[in-house]
């Protein structure tokens, strides 16, 4: 075979294979939406509608003003805002100890944060429940912002103390014959190259907030977050379920991820790809 | 070298740690009267999906507290089986006491009622003479350990029979009374893609099925080496293997098979009567359209019924304010309140038959009467750990109908099946 030809076959392969990705991973995505604007009794009719005939946003304008959906995205966003800060400033600090010093200790507790990402939420979660419930944490504010901090961090520092492994450790001990104390190389020296490392945990974790569904259906009764909302849709019969009025949250939930991955598509890919690479 | 071993072996015990750590004791004993209580206390917190309701659930828990005195709070609960169940077992197994009251449904129940996390009432709420007005079997089986009752029921369902009117003709029936007026009836209106009888066969919900068809025929769902049980599910199969019902049901759930009936696709479904205002919405309800039928009597004349009721948290705190609202809630106008506010059927035979009631003009209200007096209503078996149980008999089900495995291996196992869910509770 001629290498142009080569070369066509394997780009013709290469877009094929995309294709067929997007479209295994598209297509859920475009059946929620059209099943969130499609009127109730049209949803199940035969033979099956890719387009909708009677497109209406009734059940958007349902969700709105009936399933308070304002107050749940404000919970949302201050149990996410926190947790960010929370984690991100906690993960800074804890990974530059862990990459820029060496002892047993030190492995053991890295270890030990990396390891707890390996135990699902569900075995934790009666023991956990138990223990916020005697602190008065369960159903609180502060109780969500721990244990959805807890959640991110340890992703968040194996992800940091990966990138901070390929900051060469010459420009610490530079600024160290400078005159530079731990803090100024951490906060002057080291930070500022972080900030792509720092910017894609943040969407990450921001989209991991967004879909934890887990946390706040166990530890929380009053305080309604976005995700939980898809589980008190209004039913009409025990017998039925609403897909309409759940794709609606559903994709009320997908759309800000969507956006926001679609906005920082560039920052997520190098921050993943120069945390990941290991020298 | 030396700390990827130290991390290698702290992962592996983390593993390790992690498979026990879920090995907790549940908190609340099976005296639930130990708990310290708040004296006085006139606030509850009810935990329930009927939060859904929105307003209408306002005005309910509105004309509790002015019956009541009381102050309650509420707190909406998943409308989804699984995390509901979840959400409700971490909270009692925990023995959390910020939720007094909780609606819980049949299969809650029979996973709960053994536990000591619930408070039971006979003493209290549900006395002998109150008992009497609710269905006696179904309240033995379904909600009761020896002398202790556990719920309250706030609303009932019936597992019933609906025929499409516009094809009786095709039969020749005016009504299908018996065993033979339904194979009439299927057979008459099975061809060309259309099926004289349709169901929901996905593996969970073929239970409510092959048991209503195993009353019928007056077999025992325990026993499986009972003829009349086995004869039970050959009926089914035969449906199956003669066109009479699609064998594309296997993955069907009651929303689809709904629509089928309502295309006209079947002819008859067996559903729960709480749906009927799906069928109103439809369009297609009406005497001379789709609609509630008597159960046929093939050897007997049966149906299950269900019911979702209020317990009272063993862990609660307030349990003597909790009480007066099981109490209002037990009482006549407790229950037309709710049914006010659901349209769903009161659970008490003497409201059902009331005349405020019958001012409601509840769609099928008529034929759902005709079942409570004339047909012997059943709990539906259950397990301890219910959906276990229920899913198990499915997938032995489908194999069966799916011709990998034979009537006599599909009762073999079947029968393992209950010694191990049922024999073990």
């Amino acid at each position: 075979m001629r290498p142009e030809t080569k070369k066509k076959a394997a780009a013709v392969l290469k877009w094929a294979l995309t294709a067929v990705v997007a479209f295994v991973i598209l297509l859920p995505l475009y059946w929620i939406f059209i099943s969130s604007i499609t009127p109730t009794n049209e949803l199940f009719s035969s033979p099956i509608k890719y387009i909708p005939e009677h497109p209406t946003l009734e059940h958007y304008i349902r969700m709105f003003t009936q399933m308070n959906l304002g107050e749940k995205i404000l919970n949302t966003a201050i149990i996410t805002v926190f947790a960010l800060i929370v984690s991100t400033v906690i993960c800074l600090m804890g990974a530059y100890a862990f990459t820029r010093y060496q002892s047993r200790g030190l492995s053991i507790a890295y270890g030990a944060i990396v390891g707890s990402m390996l135990i699902p939420g569900i075995v934790t979660a009666r023991p956990l429940y138990d223990l916020f419930k005697q602190f008065g944490l369960v159903d609180t504010f502060p109780g969500l912002i721990i244990l959805y901090t807890s959640a991110l961090i340890p992703f968040t520092m194996m992800i940091l103390g990966n990138f901070l492994g390929e900051i060469p450790v010459s420009l610490d001990e530079a600024a160290e014959v400078d005159g530079a104390n731990m803090r100024q190389k951490l906060f002057l020296i080291t930070l500022p190259l972080m900030r792509p490392a720092v910017a894609t945990i943040l969407i990450i974790n921001f989209i991991t907030c967004l879909n934890d569904l887990f946390t706040p259906l166990f530890f929380s009764q009053k305080i309604e977050v976005l995700s939980v909302a898809i589980t008190t849709i209004p039913r009409e019969t025990s017998y039925s379920m609403p897909w309409d009025l759940i794709s609606t949250v559903g994709w009320i939930i997908l759309f800000p991820i969507v956006i926001f991955i679609l906005v920082f598509e560039k920052q997520i890919m190098e921050g993943i790809m120069a945390g990941g690479v290991k020298q | 070298m030396k700390r990827r071993k130290v991390v290698s072996l702290l992962l592996t015990l983390t593993l390790a740690g992690g498979l026990v750590t879920g090995c907790v004791k549940p908190t609340a004993g099976d005296s639930g009267s130990d708990v310290e209580q708040n004296e006085g206390s006139n606030k509850i917190t009810i935990m329930s999906q009927d939060t859904t309701y929105g307003e209408a659930f306002e005005e309910y828990i509105q004309k509790a507290e002015k019956a009541t005195g009381l102050e309650i709070e509420t707190v909406a609960c998943p409308t989804n089986t699984d995390d509901r169940q979840a959400k409700i077992t971490t909270i009692l197994s925990s023995g959390d006491d910020s939720v007094d009251i909780i609606t819980i449904n049949d299969e809650m129940m029979s996973a709960f009622k053994n536990t000591g996390y619930l408070e039971p009432l006979q003493d209290t709420v549900m006395t002998d003479e109150l008992m009497q007005q609710f269905p006696k079997e179904y309240m033995e089986e379904m909600t009761m350990v020896g002398e202790n009752a556990y719920s309250v029921p706030c609303f009932m369902d019936i597992l019933a029979f609906w025929v499409d009117e516009e094809k009786m003709a095709n039969a020749g029936l005016e009504e299908i009374r018996t065993k033979e007026d339904f194979e009439q009836y299927v057979k008459a209106n099975s061809g060309d893609g259309k099926y004289g009888y349709g169901d929901a066969w996905e593996k969970t919900y073929v239970f409510n099925s092959i048991g209503t068809f195993v009353n019928l025929f007056g077999g025992d769902y325990y026993d499986w080496t009972n003829p009349k049980t086995q004869e039970a599910v050959k009926f089914m199969y035969d449906m199956a293997k003669n066109g009479e019902t699609p064998l594309a049901q296997l993955a069907d759930q009651y929303d689809p098979m709904m629509q089928k009936f309502f295309d006209g696709d079947y002819a008859s479904i067996f559903m729960y009567v709480g749906a009927i205002q799906t069928f109103v919405d439809s369009g297609n309800y009406g005497e001379d359209k789709q609609h509630l039928a008597q159960m046929p009597t093939f050897e007997n004349q049966t149906a299950y019924m269900s019911t979702w009721g209020y317990v009272l948290n063993a862990a609660s705190k307030n349990k003597e304010a909790a009480q007066k609202f099981l109490e209002y809630a037990a009482s006549e106008q407790g229950e037309l309140d709710y049914t006010a506010m659901s349209s769903r059927l009161p659970a008490r035979a003497d409201v059902l038959n009331s005349e405020e009631l019958e001012a409601m003009e509840l769609a099928g209200l008529e034929e759902i009467k005709g079942y409570v007096n004339n047909t012997t209503l059943l709990a539906r078996p259950m397990a301890p750990q219910a959906m276990e149980f229920i899913s198990d008999m499915g997938s032995l089900f489908q194999q069966y109908v799916s011709d990998e495995l034979t009537l006599e291996e599909f009762c073999d196992k079947a029968q393992t099946s209950v010694d191990t869910y049922i024999d073990n509770k």
